[in-house]
């Protein structure tokens, strides 16, 4: 029995077994013609528009901000409150919003902090990216 | 550039039992008066709105009348009232139309503004909420700056004092620092009162070429001086991508505000009054730079000199902004032209800016979608 993520395509196919919170790495891709990166990787450059690409595995990256939802909206199968973190993943020059798991108070996350990409369950059973301190 | 605004109307912000297409006939009856025209003489009639559905346009036109013209939906998110203006803008100056009726209308349910362009694995998993985008935007800015959380209430304090006066805001009621940051939290560091509340109402602008408008004998016109709508550009960031780039860092605002100065022929240093997109504290400020109002980085200090209070050097959204006024999406940047346009006629009464000759009004919508427009006293 395959593991049903939130979204599939956000991870790479061999990543898709992990146990909740193992590590895996989110699925961006480098544009051929920019050279500028892509996430999620939609087949077509986000910048410039152009087909080709290189898969760029993100795995660990740096948080830039973070704040927390403290109440329920609409179409959300996670509970409140949690944390969201915007990560800078360097090496590909991107900035990545997600959840950061276990946390409630942004202050636990200030800028700087290092944190990896992880999978998730969430309540409703399926598989998610998120990010945590590693330990 | 040859398009006048020759008359405005409003229903006021708030909430009302009535359906959209009675707010918007209300707001479209008072400017097509004040422009001294009737519906029959609408060339084209352009509605901006978001939330409503199919044939949406044609069924809140209908209400004006059933002229057989051309009408025409556009749907830019908050920045729906300027998409409107920019239409109506090329109308006239096509020469394909005279008089052309822009009507931005909302009736928009309360609370989070749903439907926003999200992945639903973004809903599910919790990040397709608009306010985070916001509340890290403000975070980035509070440490940029050295600003903290009081300036954030600062804002809000000042917006509310000038809805204060502003009998079309939904809130009339001036509040204290205290009581804004006391208020409920939404998405640290954001409270509810330095967030706007998504609400009902109408506005709506008549344009005319200025040949059209001398010779209807149009009383008190304002000139518009450019209409500018900018979408994303490498580096922009904003509601609803789940990533932007490290670096490159830019912003549909500051593209739109450079093409609209380049074709007024105007900088900051020549503008009387600013409306400008405070969905929340922190976008005001930001807007401060993006708009060339002050260097990036100065964006407190700016709002700590006092220079944007009403009475200040460029007083920014003495209408009360939307955290007073509440944001109807689809009429709110028509409801800041009015503003500029009541103020550049001199008629805003205690909340006029004096001798105001020159106004901006900026509105920002999801889509990574940001307008200007630069108005003056003919």
């Amino acid at each position: 029995m395959t593991t049903e993520w939130v979204a599939a395509e956000l991870v790479p196919a061999e990543d898709r077994d992990a146990a909740p919170g193992a590590p895996v790495r989110l699925a961006a891709a480098r544009c051929s013609a920019c050279g500028r990166c892509s996430f999620p990787a939609t087949g077509t450059c986000t910048w410039c528009g152009a087909t080709g690409s290189e898969p760029v595995p993100l795995s660990s990256g740096t948080a830039m901000a973070a704040t927390a939802v403290l109440h329920r909206t609409p179409g959300a199968v996670v509970e409140v409150p949690y944390v969201i973190g915007l990560v800078r993943f360097a090496r590909a020059g991107l900035d990545v919003l997600g959840r950061v798991p276990g946390a409630t108070d942004p202050a636990a996350v200030p800028a700087g902090t290092p944190l990896r990409v992880v999978a998730e369950s969430l309540p409703d059973g399926r598989m998610h990216y998120a990010f945590a301190v590693p330990r | 550039m040859n398009v006048l605004i020759a008359g405005v109307g409003l229903h006021p912000f708030g909430r009302f039992a009535l359906d959209v297409g009675e707010l918007g006939r209300v707001a479209a009856a008072e400017a097509l008066a004040d422009a001294g025209v009737t519906y029959q003489d609408v060339d084209l009639t352009v509605v901006a709105n978001v939330g409503e559905g199919m044939a949406k346009a044609q069924r809140i036109a209908e209400r004006l009348g059933a002229t057989g013209r051309p009408v025409l939906s556009v749907e830019s998110a908050c920045a729906s009232s300027a998409a409107a203006l920019l239409a109506g803008r090329y109308a006239i100056e096509s020469g394909r139309a005279g008089i052309v009726l822009c009507l931005g209308v909302e009736k928009a349910p309360r609370g989070f503004i749903a439907g926003a362009g999200f992945e639903p694995w973004q809903e599910a998993s919790g990040v397709g909420v608009t306010p985070i985008y916001f509340a890290l935007q403000a975070q980035e800015l509070l440490a940029a700056t050295g600003g903290t959380v009081q300036d954030l209430a600062a804002v809000s304090v000042k917006n509310h004092g000038n809805g204060a006066l502003n009998p079309n805001a939904m809130y009339r009621s001036p509040v204290t620092a205290e009581e804004v940051l006391q208020s409920k939290m939404v998405c640290p560091p954001l409270n509810l009162l330095m967030l706007c509340a998504p609400n009902e109402g109408a506005a709506a602008v008549v344009l005319m070429s200025t040949a059209q408008a001398r010779r209807r004998g149009v009383t008190q016109p304002v000139a518009v001086r450019a209409v500018a709508l900018s979408t994303r550009s490498p580096g922009d960031w904003f509601v609803p991508a789940p990533s932007r780039l490290s670096e490159v860092r830019s912003s549909p605002t500051r593209t739109a505000a450079a093409a609209a100065y380049r074709e007024a022929g105007l900088g900051p240093g020549d503008l009387d009054l600013v409306e400008c997109q405070d969905t929340d504290a922190a976008s005001e400020l930001i807007a401060y730079a993006d708009l060339g109002l002050c260097a990036a980085g100065d964006e407190v200090k700016l709002l700590r000199s006092g220079d944007t209070q009403r009475g200040g050097r460029i007083p920014v959204n003495p209408s009360g902004g939307l955290l007073s006024k509440g944001e109807p999406l689809g009429a709110s940047g028509l409801g800041q032209v009015h503003e500029l346009v009541v103020q550049l006629r001199g008629r805003a009464g205690p909340r006029q800016v004096p001798g105001a000759r020159i106004g901006l009004a900026h509105v920002m919508g999801a889509g990574h979608v940001s307008a200007v427009t630069i108005l003056a006293a003919a």
